[in-house]
Parts: structure tokens; C-alpha cells; sequence
């Protein structure tokens, strides 16, 4: 049954609504790793949303709309940001970045997920990961 | 032993190795306890800190964040952070990640202390 949650710009809020979605995953007989790509991906997209999204303004909120089921997990996160252009992050993995503690979130998303796609403001991710 | 979340850190002397048994996992909420354990280790002439993996089921991008600051503050101490045996799933994140050219990745503890 599709679910749509609206949290606070908080990481604990955010924990508790990716708790209610692992359990949904799991009720779905997920393997171990499609369930870890699909905690990993809600986990940076709730991250970004609120540290980079709404930068942690409590005014602002987070809303997670998920729908799973045995074939697919369907998961959007929309913020209330000013949104941004993901091709223009630069790509962790390249030497000169490998030090660097952030900016790895968006590149984990795609490498983990089977569909990653982002609204034209930039402030909406959907993905998409198949039990396979 | 000390808790945060979904994350139990138990930190013992081995010699001149300090072994981080990490259990659980590290998500976003964990991830600055964690980097606030390590800096304490780290910060120290030689220092050698050594995380065990074995039962750390998952890790997110702040936690990967954290173990990178504790390598960056070893490095002025001469020091180093390895890890010691990771789960699959943990290891295929230091592999897509490209950490593993970071990071010396060990299957046991043992081999980790011996730094072979």
C-alpha cells in the first residue's frame, strides 16, 4: 500500500519514518541486499534533504512517499529547498576527491539503485530498486 | 562499551593498537560519535587504530565521512586507520566507494595488528 509520510527537518523523525519503511521492505522478503541498497538510498536521500535540502530549518519539511511491494520498492523524497543541479556534483570517487569526508551520497544512490531520477527544481528524488 | 543509536563501540588495547569493535550500524545519527571516538584515538603520536567489522551491518556515507577525518588526523601523528574484517555488503561499499586505495582492509584482527 503506498505510504506518504511529512517529518521535520530531524534526523530522529527521519530514522523513525525509514524504520516503518524497512519494515514494509522486509515484510517483502527483500534479499539482504537489496535491503541494504534500499536503506543505504533512503538514507542519503533523508540526509540530503535535510542537511543540504531544507539545512536543517525546522520550518521546513521532509516528505517520504514509498510504495513497495514483492516486485519493486518505489521511494520519493521531496524537500523544501531551493533544490540543485546533481550533475554538477563532483565524482568522489576520482583521486583528487578521495580524502574528502562528503559528497558521496548522490553517487551511491544511483551506484545502489536501479532508476534515480530528480524533479527539474532539484528538490525531488525518486528511485526505484527491483527484488532481484 | 559505548552506545548511539544503532551502533555499540567497544574499544580495547592491543599493544600499541587500539581495536574499535564496531556492532550494529552506522547511519547518519551515529556517525559523529563515532568520528568523536576516533579523534580521541587518533590524536596520538603512532597511533594505530584498527576497526573491526565483522558485525557492523551497516554504513552510510557520514559514517565513511568519519573514518576519513580519523585518517586525515592519524596522518600528522604518523598514525593509521585500517579495517579489519568487513561484511560483504560493508566491503562492496569501500569498493564502489574507491576507500580500499585509502584504507588497508585486513580479513582478520590479528592480521590487521600485524599490518600484513
Amino acid at each position: 500500500m503506498p505510504t506518504n509520510v511529512v517529518i521535520p527537518s530531524d534526523l530522529a523523525a527521519a530514522h523513525e519514518a525509514e524504520v516503518a519503511l524497512l519494515a514494509d521492505v522486509a515484510g517483502c522478503n527483500y534479499s539482504e541486499a537489496s535491503t541494504f541498497a534500499i536503506k543505504l538510498a533512503v538514507e542519503e536521500g533523508m540526509n540530503n534533504a535535510i542537511k543540504h535540502g531544507n539545512r536543517f530549518d525546522a520550518r521546513k519539511t521532509v516528505e517520504l512517499a514509498y510504495d513497495i511491494t514483492k516486485d519493486r520498492a518505489v521511494i520519493t523524497i521531496t524537500d523544501q529547498g531551493v533544490g540543485f543541479n546533481p550533475s554538477t556534483v563532483p565524482d568522489p570517487t576520482v583521486d583528487e576527491n578521495l580524502e574528502k569526508p562528503t559528497g558521496r551520497g548522490v553517487m551511491l544512490m544511483h551506484a545502489y539503485m536501479d532508476e534515480v531520477a530528480y524533479n527539474c527544481k532539484g528538490n525531488q528524488v525518486r528511485m526505484v530498486k527491483r527484488n532481484t | 562499551m559505548q552506545s548511539s543509536g544503532e551502533l555499540v563501540m567497544d574499544v580495547s588495547r592491543r599493544g600499541p593498537a587500539s581495536v574499535v569493535r564496531l556492532v550494529g550500524a552506522v547511519g547518519m545519527a551515529e556517525a559523529s560519535t563515532l568520528s568523536r571516538q576516533l579523534d580521541e584515538l587518533v590524536q596520538q603520536p603512532g597511533a594505530v587504530v584498527i576497526l573491526d567489522m565483522e558485525h557492523l551491518d551497516f554504513m552510510c556515507s557520514s559514517g565513511l565521512g568519519a573514518l576519513l577525518d580519523a585518517h586525515a588526523k592519524a596522518r600528522p601523528f604518523q598514525g593509521r586507520v585500517s579495517i579489519a574484517n568487513p561484511s560483504p555488503m560493508v566491503m562492496r561499499l569501500l569498493e564502489t566507494t574507491r576507500l580500499t586505495n585509502l584504507f588497508e582492509v585486513f580479513p582478520n584482527v590479528e592480521e590487521a595488528l600485524e599490518g600484513k
